[in-house]
């Protein structure tokens, strides 16, 4: 079976189950925190080493506008509570603005802290949004 | 969709909400501090090793923009009324919707809070227009506002 290719605005990133409106741009990121192993007991001179943990975070983008949404968004920010965020590809059906998931093999979701956000406001531009999730414990 | 000059600054004296005059830009960041609270207590039965934190502290900054305005406007917050407030003295902010005449009427308010206004910084350059920026530290709570 044929693979095609994934449009950017099909791959979206979910806060609180709901896809974030107005998104330009996301960015998913896993880390592994990487420890050397090597030991006097390796033998050759390449280094080896193991993953002790892991990390993720989201970064979303958007033009997010109005008080309401902006409103929210700053609760979460002053929350010591996580939000459930993720990320999927959507379907193309038309009418519901790409926010429908689909639940592809690479959708991902977990508990994580918003931990920056920056709004802007500019004359005779658009109000922008952006904002970080850090992922507390695993994603599934 | 709302545009930029439909969000605005508004510093608060006693009971009256001044936009800053004549203002172009606005960014309001907020960070959070967080650690690591792993330990060896963490359930971990996949192995899989997942990093969990807490949030242990919170900053935020407002930046503004705005040209230089040549008189007085009372009904607002002007560069000389700003450069008064370059103090350790706190200042009382909203970050609200505006409409109305010049976009001054403040309506919901989005957060608030207090701040010190740490940095004002000036540009007059030959045929352009006389421009100031300022930052403002937040100082205590950042407060959402209600719908």
């Amino acid at each position: 079976m044929a693979l095609t290719k994934l449009k950017g605005q099909n791959f979206r990133a979910f806060v609180g189950g709901s896809a974030v409106p107005e998104a330009s741009s996301c960015q998913v990121s896993i880390t592994g925190n990487m420890e050397s192993a090597q030991t006097k007991d390796s033998e050759g001179s390449f280094n080896q080493e193991q993953m002790t943990s892991r990390g993720w975070t989201v970064q979303v983008d958007s033009y997010q506008a109005t008080a309401a949404e902006l409103i929210g968004v700053i609760n979460q920010f002053l929350s010591d509570n996580t939000v459930e965020v993720g990320w999927d590809q959507t379907d193309t059906t038309a009418g519901t603005q790409n926010r429908n998931a689909s639940n592809a093999a690479f959708a991902r979701s977990g508990n994580a802290h918003l931990i920056d956000f920056t709004l802007t406001a500019n004359n005779r531009a658009n109000i922008t949004l952006s904002r970080q999730y850090q992922g507390n414990g695993a994603l599934s | 969709m709302d545009k930029g000059q439909h969000i605005r600054l508004f510093i608060v004296d006693g009971s009256t909400n001044a936009a800053i005059a004549m203002s172009t830009d606005l960014s309001l960041h907020g960070s959070a501090q967080s650690e690591n609270s792993t330990t060896k207590d963490t359930t971990d039965v996949t192995g899989a090793v997942w990093d969990e934190f807490e949030i242990t502290g919170r900053t935020y900054d407002i930046n503004f923009s705005a040209l230089i305005a040549a008189g007085t406007d009372s009904a607002a917050k002007t560069f000389a009324d700003m450069l008064a407030n370059v103090s350790d003295t706190v200042v009382n902010w909203k970050i609200a919707m505006a409409s109305g005449e010049k976009n001054r009427t403040i309506g919901t308010v989005i957060c608030s809070g207090q701040g010190k206004l740490t940095n004002i910084q000036a540009t007059g350059q030959v045929n352009q227009q006389a421009t100031y920026s300022g930052t403002i530290n937040g100082y205590g709570p950042l407060l959402a506002g209600t719908v």
